[in-house]
């Protein structure tokens, strides 16, 4: 058994199927393309994980929750927690392959903190939401599937937003993964800055579904168990 | 503060089938313009309950399958919220007994002796103070450290109970965990659960012994298909419930 080394060996797979496809079939992408995908890929993975198994987490912990109260919201937290805890043991990788591609991050690697704040809120809203529609729709996990593969696609994840026509571009930054990707790029490849602006307005926006999502989880908090 | 510990008032509670969002179904009612069947179904489980338990009484819930004793318990327990009516529970400390363990499987019983110990609110340092015991009374000797998945449904249910059995708190519900494991630890178990009623405190069992609770108990409640039909000294709803058991 591989155990904890998968948290390692999945996003790295992952990357490796990317660059096979887009540098060696499609003979695109610069150079440091394994980075510029994994800075993205990782965080992503984090995300969707997260999302996956919050869908489900009152169901999954009914025979918890038909034993002892339990306020709801640690559920999703819990899975937004252990999965950050994933996200950064890959980045062991990610530093292995900065060394490979000669990639050497500046001070501004250390702004990297307020972007996984705001996408931490991002992932959290999300989560809370899903779990509990999780609980009242049964294809939700089904769906969610395809939704995460197909949203992953529309965000610059394994391409970069110069690919994009100009006039289109604007479409782009309505997907939070724009400039969450851009801004983790730009942190640990570019030594640039993360994009502040959009960022503040994407967490502003994740409160808003933080504060929703409580209200729902709150509002049906002892009802959930009942449910069969 | 009044001497009620629990006062229930007309309490009404339904469970909720769902019938999930089908999309076979959405298409078929959408283009055929038939009648939607309704998306969810509910059971009324407790209807109109009131009664209350004064602190220190020991009260035992008797009734047949179905009747609502075990939601009632979770009702007690605050994991449900009453769909209609009133539960007053003037104490913060209650623990419900039952066998329905949240264990995790791939984790160890020594890792979930702690994370049951701690959602049964035990704190930490009372675990670790209490962990041989624990282990004695569960029996299992060294498969504490295997992973539970590995366990029989017997000794899981041991386990369960002897993490159980060490909680300590003011309101107890009891919901059927006299009947765990083999005769001998069965013997042992009920031992335990006489001595926890004995002590000063509240508790509320579900049992389907009619002797237990006779022994044990200073009330009873009869409930019926989720109607109260009597609570009275136990002697009185036993006798009453054995003529409605043997119509």
């Amino acid at each position: 058994m591989l155990g904890y080394l998968w948290w390692l060996l999945d996003p790295l797979l992952h990357m490796i199927v990317y660059s096979i496809i887009v540098v060696f079939i499609f003979k695109r992408g610069q150079a440091d393309f394994p980075v510029f995908v994994f800075c993205a890929l990782l965080s992503w993975k984090w995300f969707s994980s997260t999302i996956m198994s919050s869908a489900s987490c009152i169901k999954s912990h009914m025979s918890i929750l038909n034993q002892v109260y339990l306020p709801k919201f640690i559920l999703p937290l819990q899975e937004t927690i252990v999965n950050l805890v994933r996200y950064l043991f890959g980045f062991i990788i990610l530093a292995i392959m900065l060394v490979v591609f000669k990639i050497a991050p500046t001070f501004h690697f250390f702004e990297i903190i307020f972007v996984i704040l705001i996408h931490f809120l991002f992932i959290f809203a999300v989560s809370v939401l899903l779990a509990h529609y999780g609980v009242y729709l049964k294809d939700l996990k089904n769906l969610l599937g395809h939704l995460t593969r197909i949203w992953w696609y529309l965000s610059p994840g394994i391409y970069s937003l110069t690919l994009i026509p100009e006039q289109y571009r604007w479409l782009f930054w309505l997907n939070p993964n724009t400039a969450l990707f851009e801004s983790y790029r730009n942190v640990i490849m570019y030594g640039k800055h993360p994009i502040y602006g959009y960022l503040l307005i994407w967490g502003s926006f994740s409160i808003v579904l933080i504060a929703l999502g409580l209200r729902k989880l709150y509002k049906y908090d002892r009802t959930y168990s009942k449910v069969v | 503060m009044s001497d009620h510990i629990i006062e229930v008032s007309n309490l009404h509670l339904k469970y909720t089938f769902i019938k999930s969002l089908d999309f076979r179904d959405w298409v078929i009612h959408t283009f055929t313009r038939q009648k939607s069947v309704r998306k969810t179904k509910s059971i009324e489980a407790l209807q109109g309950i009131t009664f209350n338990i004064e602190r220190g009484k020991t009260v035992g819930i008797i009734g047949e399958n179905g009747a609502g004793k075990s939601t009632l318990l979770k009702v007690l327990a605050g994991i449900y919220a009453p769909d209609e009516g009133d539960v007053k529970i003037h104490t913060d400390s209650i623990s419900l007994l039952s066998l329905a363990a949240g264990f995790k499987p791939e984790l160890s019983g020594r890792e979930n002796i702690y994370i049951n110990g701690l959602l049964l609110g035990l704190s930490k340092a009372h675990i670790e103070h209490h962990f041989n015991d624990i282990v004695e009374f569960s029996e299992l000797g060294e498969f504490i450290d295997n992973p539970v998945r590995t366990y029989s449904s017997g000794m899981k249910s041991k386990l369960a109970f002897s993490i159980a059995c060490h909680v300590d708190p003011q309101l107890l519900l009891i919901d059927e965990v006299f009947s765990v494991g083999d005769a001998r630890f069965r013997k042992k178990s009920s031992a335990r659960i006489k001595e926890m009623i004995n002590a000063d405190r509240t508790v509320v069992m579900v049992s389907h012994s009619e002797e237990l609770i006779k022994e044990l108990c200073d009330e009873a409640i009869w409930l019926d298909k989720g109607k109260l039909i009597m609570h009275d000294e136990t002697e009185k709803v036993l006798q009453a419930y054995g003529a409605f058991a043997n119509r």
